[in-house]
């Protein structure tokens, strides 16, 4: 087993840490929650809105992420693996609380669209959708409210979002721009 | 980020080790996901194959019964084919298709794309394949299998779809030269009747009823009398 100085952890890339507990370094998993613990936290606060629950939710998402370590592929990349194990816990919690099941079969996802094109904003309009998205997110439909997020708080590329989602890449553009437009909207009313 | 937050975001991370320290978790051996791909792909091979079977058996279905050659006497023939059409397989195909697209869904070079692709890829492949596989003798042996051996699923299987009587289309085998417009005809279940040709009949003007003919009649059955509506002569490729 390869031994490394933990003066160095740091420099690891998330794979690479990953790699290194799945081959039974299990203290170097707290460097990926110290990563990612606030990501998680984020997302799942504006993924729920719920405060109280997500800090459990967030520990559940790490205790899958080990139990599931030896099933990550470290060829690809550790951020959208555990963004989509957090997905299916957010998920999972939605659909324990809500009275109104979630829609499963979506036809954004069954048909082809055309490409939209990723990261065409700058800062300055990405600041203002993110501030527009935070005043109006609650009144946003699930599926685009989830993707706006990855998309604007958790900066994940349009494929990085396809991967966790498990949708195709121009149903993600989809979705972030009706979000969008429904964002607009909802402050234009 | 406020203290409260980060009082708890420390608590998370020392919950997950302590779990973890503490034995009480445990992480999945490789074997474990190398086996649940292996029953993945083995589960998408097994519905896959099955598909298969079923489309190319469709196709048999149709051609054994003769029923795809309805199309030639036009509307009223193909509305006699979609009544007859062996929705229930469709059915099950359809069934059989979403669930491979759902397991499938788990690889990314499928879910990357939009789930029309996937479905037409595996509609263009089974249906190619199917019709391929509906050329080759499987179905005929495994019937004949079936008939002779007296297979308690396989034959009543057989028998429904390949050999359906449907209302108003009868396939057969002329048994007696044409006499004052009637003639008879042996039907697939080895039945004789009296087929009556009126002026109502559509017929080919050139068109010649002969013993050991083999023809393809719309029409009722009235007190033994076959009235037809129309008839044509089966083409090649029909019931063995």
């Amino acid at each position: 087993m390869e031994e490394v100085s933990f003066e160095n952890k740091e420099s690891y890339t998330d794979e690479k840490i990953a790699e290194l507990v799945s081959l039974g370094q299990e203290d170097y998993f707290g460097i990926l929650i110290d990563r990612y613990k606030a990501k998680m936290l984020r997302y799942a606060r504006k993924f729920l809105f719920d405060e109280s629950s997500a800090e459990d939710l967030v520990q559940d998402v790490f205790v899958n992420a080990y139990i599931n370590i030896k099933g990550f592929d470290v060829s690809r990349k550790f951020s959208p693996w555990l963004y989509r194990i957090a997905h299916n816990a957010y998920v999972n919690e939605i659909k324990k609380r809500n009275k109104n099941p979630l829609v499963f079969f979506d036809i954004d996802v069954f048909l082809p669209h055309q490409s939209f094109k990723e990261n065409s904003m700058n800062e300055v309009e990405n600041e203002e959708i993110k501030r527009e998205l935070e005043a109006c997110i609650d009144k946003i439909d699930i599926k685009y409210r989830e993707a706006l997020i990855l998309c604007y708080f958790e900066g994940l590329s349009y494929k990085e979002i396809a991967e966790v989602l498990h949708i195709s890449i121009s149903a993600v553009g989809v979705r972030i721009n009706r979000g969008k437009k429904a964002i607009k909207k909802d402050f234009k009313i | 980020m406020n203290t409260f937050q980060k009082i708890k975001n420390i608590d998370i991370k020392k919950a997950v080790l302590d779990k973890i320290k503490g034995g009480n978790i445990k992480p999945h051996s490789r074997f474990y996901f190398t086996f649940k791909n292996a029953l993945t792909v083995a589960t998408i091979v097994i519905i896959f194959l099955v598909l298969l079977f079923i489309t190319s058996f469709v196709f048999f279905a149709l051609k054994t019964s003769e029923l795809w050659f309805l199309p030639i006497f036009g509307i009223k023939g193909i509305g006699i084919l979609l009544e007859n059409f062996p929705w229930i397989l469709v059915l099950v195909i359809i069934i059989l298709t979403a669930l491979l697209e759902i397991l499938a869904n788990r690889f990314n070079f499928v879910f990357f794309r939009p789930l029309l692709y996937s479905i037409l890829v595996i509609a263009f492949v089974v249906i190619t394949f199917g019709f391929f596989l509906n050329d080759t003798p499987l179905h005929s042996f495994i019937y004949e299998k079936a008939k002779q051996d007296n297979l308690a699923v396989v034959k009543p299987f057989y028998d429904e779809f390949a050999r359906p009587n449907p209302i108003d289309f009868h396939p057969g085998t002329v048994v007696e030269e044409i006499k004052d417009n009637q003639f008879k005809l042996e039907l697939a279940d080895r039945a004789i009747v009296q087929v009556a040709i009126s002026e109502k009949t559509k017929i080919r003007k050139d068109f010649k009823i002969y013993k050991g003919g083999r023809l393809l009649i719309i029409g009722k059955i009235t007190n033994g009398t076959l009235e037809a509506e129309a008839i044509d002569n089966a083409p090649r490729g029909g019931r063995p």
